[in-house]
């Protein structure tokens, strides 16, 4: 389970549509925060980057990465082999490109060739377009049409060496409808690799829905868990009550979450 | 008491650095890539992410292999070798075509042959289970910890203090007396993680009985 830190510059923020954004606060905290309440991962995206044309800001990363003692995920604005290095210096573990890759697919095998394919995610957007009756990838913030196939350029994508897919579906991004299945799937049965799912999660029982019906591997979501408390543990207690193995720590108090026979929250 | 930090090119250094700096933040971190600082060094930390060919041609061309070789093999600085750290330790590995290791230890590395519905690479928390060595003291039979890798060891019984299963058990933890390996990344295993980094530290002072 990977919380998603989507920041613009240095602020986090909410999504919504990819159209709208609502600031909600400090990043520091927010990865505090994270590591103490049983997160897998954190992806933290600044989705500027790209469309302003700026690098990823390292001080930023260096901040934040000192107490994490979770693998963190960084993208937003990495288009060089320079970068890649300068990013895992600062901190990361992993990292995440998708403009640059679309612009540029060697940049992929570069990558995977600097750090190996298990640190290399490539993170897609996509959204339904009904004229061409298919997932289309987008990109500059969900705006710009790339007439690229969703399920052909992730199985592109695996083939050049992503260690990882992370799909996000711009029609349900912050619309906490929960995830787009049908998007999760085609996705997952054009790759061997793993899947992180992402975009539209409203209650945690829409969690699940990405593993035991999309066929993915690992489920993120950003704006349901950056304002509840303990939300990630109410999403953890969830996962563990459908029957998915997840990982429970024992530092963490589980008990306090009740699910109905649907798992959802009481 | 110092702690170094091999720097080859090819490792996640600052989070190491910062997992380390947070347990014992009295003690002397350093990152380096000099080979006199690594033949002087206390304990030694090999991290790993990337590509085991690169890796092995950083070594060779920043000229750290012969002063590894003096460190570990001939001083007998205790070392603690991560992820792709640990694949190094052995003689060779398939990645890449037939690469030769520092060759260490005994063995060699492949790449996970995992059956559906488990994916390559292996990526996420499992659990690995403890064969009795005192570097996991304090943590039970099992735990999980953070994996992310393609490639296993193969390698004999004697040396492997810990096993995971993903597809088919495989070691993802070895010991050859002062040279330790962890396949997972134990800076990145949150608290489990940082037990075994406080067990390196402590059980690798000068002094501690081994």
């Amino acid at each position: 389970m990977i919380p998603c830190i989507v920041v613009k510059g240095d602020m986090v923020v909410q999504s919504f549509f990819f159209k709208r954004y609502l600031p909600i606060g400090n990043l520091k905290t927010a990865i505090e925060f994270f590591v103490d309440w049983d997160v897998d991962e954190i992806i933290m995206l600044d989705i500027d980057a790209s469309k302003k044309g700026y690098k990823p800001r390292f001080d930023l990363i260096e901040s934040v990465s000192k107490k994490c003692f979770v693998p963190l995920t960084i993208g937003g604005g990495i288009s060089t082999i320079d970068d890649i290095r300068d990013v895992l210096n600062a901190g990361a573990d992993k990292i995440s490109i998708n403009t640059a890759a679309i612009q540029n697919p060697e940049f992929i095998e570069q990558a995977r060739n600097k750090m190996g394919s298990q640190g290399v995610t490539v993170s897609v957007d996509a959204k339904w377009q009904k004229e061409t009756n298919q997932y289309e990838v987008m990109i500059g913030s969900g705006k710009i049409k790339t007439g690229l196939n969703t399920a052909e350029w992730c199985h592109k994508a695996e083939k050049l060496g992503a260690g990882e897919i992370f799909i996000n579906s711009v029609d349900r991004d912050g619309s906490r409808k929960g995830y787009d299945i049908d998007l999760l799937k085609t996705v997952s049965n054009s790759v061997q690799i793993p899947v992180i799912a992402c975009g539209g999660v409203g209650r945690v029982n829409h969690l699940s829905e990405a593993i035991t019906q999309g066929g993915c591997q690992a489920v993120s979501a950003a704006n349901i868990f950056q304002h509840t408390e303990h939300s990630t543990i109410a999403a953890k207690a969830h996962l563990k009550y459908v029957g998915i193995d997840i990982r429970i720590s024992t530092q963490v108090k589980y008990e306090s979450f009740q699910f109905d026979h649907l798992g959802r929250p009481l | 008491m110092s702690i170094t930090i091999v720097d080859y090119g090819s490792g996640n250094l600052k989070s190491v650095f910062n997992a380390l700096y947070h347990l014992a933040p009295h003690e002397n971190i350093f990152i380096s890539d000099k080979a006199n600082e690594i033949l002087n060094a206390e304990r030694l930390i090999l991290p790993g992410v990337g590509y085991f060919k690169d890796a092995m041609e950083n070594l060779k061309k920043k000229n750290l292999i012969q002063p590894l070789n003096e460190a570990v093999l001939e001083r007998k600085t205790p070392i603690l070798a991560i992820c792709l750290g640990m694949q190094l330790l052995f003689e060779k590995s398939s990645e890449g075509g037939d690469q030769k290791g520092l060759g260490w230890i005994e063995g060699h590395i492949e790449k996970i042959s995992a059956k559906a519905p488990h994916r390559v690479p292996h990526m996420g928390w499992n659990d690995v289970h403890f064969s009795g060595d005192k570097i996991f003291d304090g943590l039970g039979d099992a735990k999980p910890f953070y994996f992310v890798h393609s490639y296993h060891a193969c390698c004999p019984k004697k040396y492997v203090t810990g096993t995971s299963w993903h597809s088919y058990d495989f070691p993802v933890s070895v010991r050859k007396g002062h040279i330790h390996g962890m396949q997972f990344h134990p800076e990145k295993s949150h608290h489990s993680g940082l037990h075994v980094l406080k067990n390196f530290i402590e059980q690798s002072k000068r002094g501690a009985s081994s």
